[in-house]
């Protein structure tokens, strides 16, 4: 790799004239390095350009061959990113690029597009990132490659209730005691009005309780302060104040956390209860549908062909409660267990939070994360891990 | 396995410009490699993780990051910008203002004219003694400095802001900054509320400045002057006897004539799945996921130790980075602004039996010592509001000795001897050293061993 490409106007990222003195140079350069402390790319490049601009010898060099290679009347020199008109082509794969930074030339482009690695899909959080550095930006994943977005199992187990605040920061409540407090804490707040053991959370069978537990400040459940050492039922959505710290309370979905009936959870080689499979059919109404009539995107069927379900654009719920759309009356499919969202050309499945898992092609559903439903595909609902 | 790197900056990936001076001996062009010998890097850093094999339901787990200041001389040192604040209240007069004045001219022998030196005094109002200008005319300084007179009162706030204003005048990329604040007593003129004073520190830090405290004698408030070193990055000295007031000051010199990066910081990005619930003696900025913990200055051959507790959430089995490292400091020998990256990658599982039951042997004497420090604060708390009794207090103390004996802090488990000597005899000795020694276990600096 040569010290420097002539193509690149080094002074446009350093934001002075071509005839900047060095001092110049220097203050910018340690001005933007620290505005970009979090951009590894646009530091790695200031830091090239300030060190080809700050040795003379390089500088001239420079400055000749930018001259042969991009002849241009310097007064355009570009200050801040000029308005990106669109990303340089997208790969298929690719929607809603970041912003690319800003880039003089497409050979500069083509340069920065081999140095990102390639864009996939993390099949964890199911977001676009670089494969550049192994791992999944948003997650952590650890990407294998660039091709391999591999299917992963999921988890099976009950969502645990949780705290959260305006900032999005999550505090899991795990079964039993939670402490909330300054110091040593399940729930570590450090808001210093906040008591050093401020509260108590009891979380158990799928309750979730809180006690004050002395705190200075008091705690306030929807406004509501709360009387030290009496504990109070929460549900979903209550809104607790701690000093001056607001939290949301979350509780999971309706599903495994006080079944009325537990539904057994299964050992690892279980039999098949049940398989459905969704096919693609024509349209029923052939001819003009009437308004009100719409028109069917596929049927949910089962194995035995005992159940034929159409499926129009809409939800549908899936589980052994007679309230469902679906019911599927099987001691190890869950009360409310998954649904199916249905769209005028595909089909999605989303696991609610079931106890044995939602299986799409042999491979388990992350809960709570919907899924596209290919047509002919085996679903399983009703079986262990 | 990733987390415990030891960071090749030259290694796969190109795109991460570090080398200072291999580019410039290329020929322009010429194609050359990137890389002619690996440069003498000021600062390496180390990620270890409590453990690598983590529960998938969700769990909570230590990263410590190590970072070393190289041990190779350099040579050229950064030119100081040093101003000396010091106290000449009345209770200084005789022996501990003489010292100091001597002490002083000791500073003034070891700097050079590329040095910027200012020295101001106080009691009851500020008197600028030396103004901040180039150390050229020695005697000169030293003549001024033989002048100064002994007043009333403490006015140690105003002294601060003086000081800070006087090295802000002149402060650049150039020089390293430090106020050295020396004391013997209580504030008791001017603004003499702890938290405005601290304050004022927080405030100084923000804009770059370092203050280094020295206590004097049994009067001075060692828990105001402790968090004043912690809210700035500094040093906290405590020096007993007036005899010992120059060593000091020529022991803080050494350390800034020896700082191989400055203004260090460590930013960690994390991924969803991990929440920081504790950041160990330091005040992090947290940003758009971003953390930000600032450190000392680092000299040479020195260790600081960074410990931080996450909270993992439950994710589905896999191998993940739970957090992205960046060390960014300025090298003072090339003047410029380095990063080095790491990876903290731990596996998750959710077979409860790969897990290990302990936890990385290092990491684990980080949290212990951390819980040293905590408990020596309470000590001294406890002493000094006799809520323990003496023997309580030996107690404790013998065996915190034992553990950093243990542990190899030899440094501090010596302090701690010096405290149980005094124990009985002179608790004001006991609280201003465990003080200093409570801090620096804090701090995490330590010397290569």
């Amino acid at each position: 790799m040569s010290t420097f490409d002539p193509h690149e106007d080094l002074y446009a990222l350093l934001e002075v004239p071509p005839d900047a003195s060095d001092d110049l140079i220097r203050e910018q350069y340690r001005k933007l390095v620290q505005q970009y402390l979090w951009d590894r790319e646009k530091f790695a490049r200031l830091n090239r350009a300030f060190e080809v601009l700050s040795n003379p010898d390089l500088r001239a060099e420079y400055d000749k061959q930018a001259a042969i290679a991009r002849p241009r009347p310097d007064a355009s020199a570009l200050a801040s990113a000029p308005p990106v008109t669109s990303p340089p082509e997208a790969a298929p794969t690719v929607i809603g690029t970041p912003a690319q930074d800003l880039l003089a030339t497409q050979q500069i482009a083509d340069v920065q597009r081999t140095q990102m690695g390639v864009r996939v899909t993390c099949p964890v959080c199911k977001t676009e990132t670089s494969t550049i550095d192994g791992y999944c930006e948003e997650c952590g994943f650890a990407l294998e490659g660039a091709e391999a977005v591999q299917e992963i199992p999921s988890l099976e187990m009950p969502e645990l209730p949780a705290l959260v605040d305006a900032l999005g920061n999550v505090y899991t409540l795990r079964p039993g005691v939670n402490t909330v407090g300054r110091l040593n804490a399940d729930v570590l707040l450090s808001d210093p009005s906040v008591s050093r053991s401020h509260a108590r959370i009891i979380v158990q069978n799928g309750s979730v309780t809180i006690e004050d537990v002395g705190s200075t400040n008091g705690t306030f459940v929807n406004g509501q302060r709360l009387t030290p050492q009496v504990p109070v039922p929460l549900s979903d959505g209550a809104e607790i104040t701690f000093g001056g710290t607001k939290l949301t309370l979350r509780m999971p979905g309706a599903v495994s956390v006080a079944p009325p009936s537990p539904e057994p959870v299964l050992a690892a080689s279980a039999p098949v209860t049940q398989t459905l499979t969704v096919t693609a059919e024509e349209e029923v109404t052939a001819g003009a549908p009437a308004e009100e009539e719409e028109e069917v995107v596929a049927y949910w069927c089962s194995d035995d062909g005992t159940m034929r379900v159409p499926l129009s654009p809409g939800m549908y719920t899936i589980g052994r409660r007679p309230s469902n759309h679906i019911v599927i009356p099987d001691p190890y499919v869950s009360g409310n267990h998954a649904i199916l969202l249905v769209e005028p050309d595909l089909v999605n499945i989303e696991d609610v939070g079931s106890t044995n898992g939602t299986f799409v092609d042999d491979t388990k559903l992350i809960p709570h994360v919907a899924a596209p439903l290919p047509f002919g595909v085996k679903v399983q609902i009703g079986q262990g891990t | 396995m990733d987390a415990t790197q030891r960071i090749d900056p030259f290694g796969a990936q190109p795109t991460q410009q570090i080398s200072p001076t291999a580019d410039r001996t290329q020929q322009v062009g010429a194609g050359a490699p990137t890389v002619m010998g690996a440069p003498v890097r000021a600062l390496q850093m180390e990620c270890i993780l409590g453990r690598e094999v983590g529960n998938a339901y969700g769990g909570r787990e230590h990263l410590l990051v190590e970072i070393t200041g190289t041990s190779t001389g350099i040579g050229r040192r950064l030119p100081l910008n040093l101003c000396l604040v010091i106290d000449r209240s009345g209770s200084m007069e005789g022996e501990p203002i003489d010292y100091v004045k001597r002490a002083c001219g000791y500073v003034v022998d070891l700097l050079d004219q590329n040095d910027i030196l200012s020295i101001i005094t106080f009691s009851d109002s500020v008197d600028v003694v030396m103004p901040a200008r180039r150390v050229v005319n020695k005697t000169l300084i030293k003549e001024h400095i033989q002048r100064i007179e002994i007043g009333n009162t403490t006015n140690l706030y105003d002294g601060m802001l003086v000081g800070c204003q006087q090295v802000a005048a002149v402060m650049s990329e150039q020089v390293l900054t430090r106020v050295l604040v020396f004391t013997d007593g209580e504030p008791t003129s001017g603004i003499k509320d702890f938290a405005s004073i601290v304050q004022l520190a927080a405030e100084q830090k923000a804009r770059g400045i370092t203050i280094t405290v020295l206590g004097f004698g049994p009067e001075f408030n060692e828990e105001l002057l402790a968090s004043i070193a912690r809210r700035s990055g500094g040093n906290y000295y405590y020096i007993q006897r007036p005899e010992l007031i120059p060593e000091v000051f020529r022991r803080e010199l050494e350390l800034l004539m020896t700082v191989v990066a400055k203004n260090v910081r460590l930013l960690l990005t994390l991924p969803r799945f991990t929440q920081i619930r504790q950041v160990y003696g330091a005040q992090p900025n947290l940003q758009n996921r971003v953390v930000e913990i600032p450190q000392v200055d680092i000299e040479r051959g020195a260790v600081v130790t960074q410990l931080v507790e996450m909270e993992l959430q439950m994710r589905p089995p896999g191998r993940y980075r739970v957090a992205k490292v960046a060390l960014v400091y300025d090298e003072t020998i090339t003047g410029r602004v380095e990063r080095i990256e790491a990876d903290a990658v731990m596996e998750f599982t959710q077979d409860v039996s790969r897990i290990p039951q302990s936890i990385n042997p290092r990491v684990q004497r980080e949290i212990e010592i951390q819980q040293l420090s905590r408990n020596l604060e309470r000590t001294v708390l406890g002493l000094k509001t006799q809520q323990l009794s003496a023997a309580e207090v030996r107690q404790e103390l013998e065996r915190t000795m034992a553990m950093l004996t243990r542990q190899g802090r030899l440094q501090e488990a010596q302090e701690v001897q010096q405290a149980l000597a005094a124990l009985g005899s002179d608790t004001t000795v006991v609280e201003k050293t465990l003080m200093g020694t409570a801090y620096s276990l804090e701090v995490g600096k330590s010397k290569q061993p």
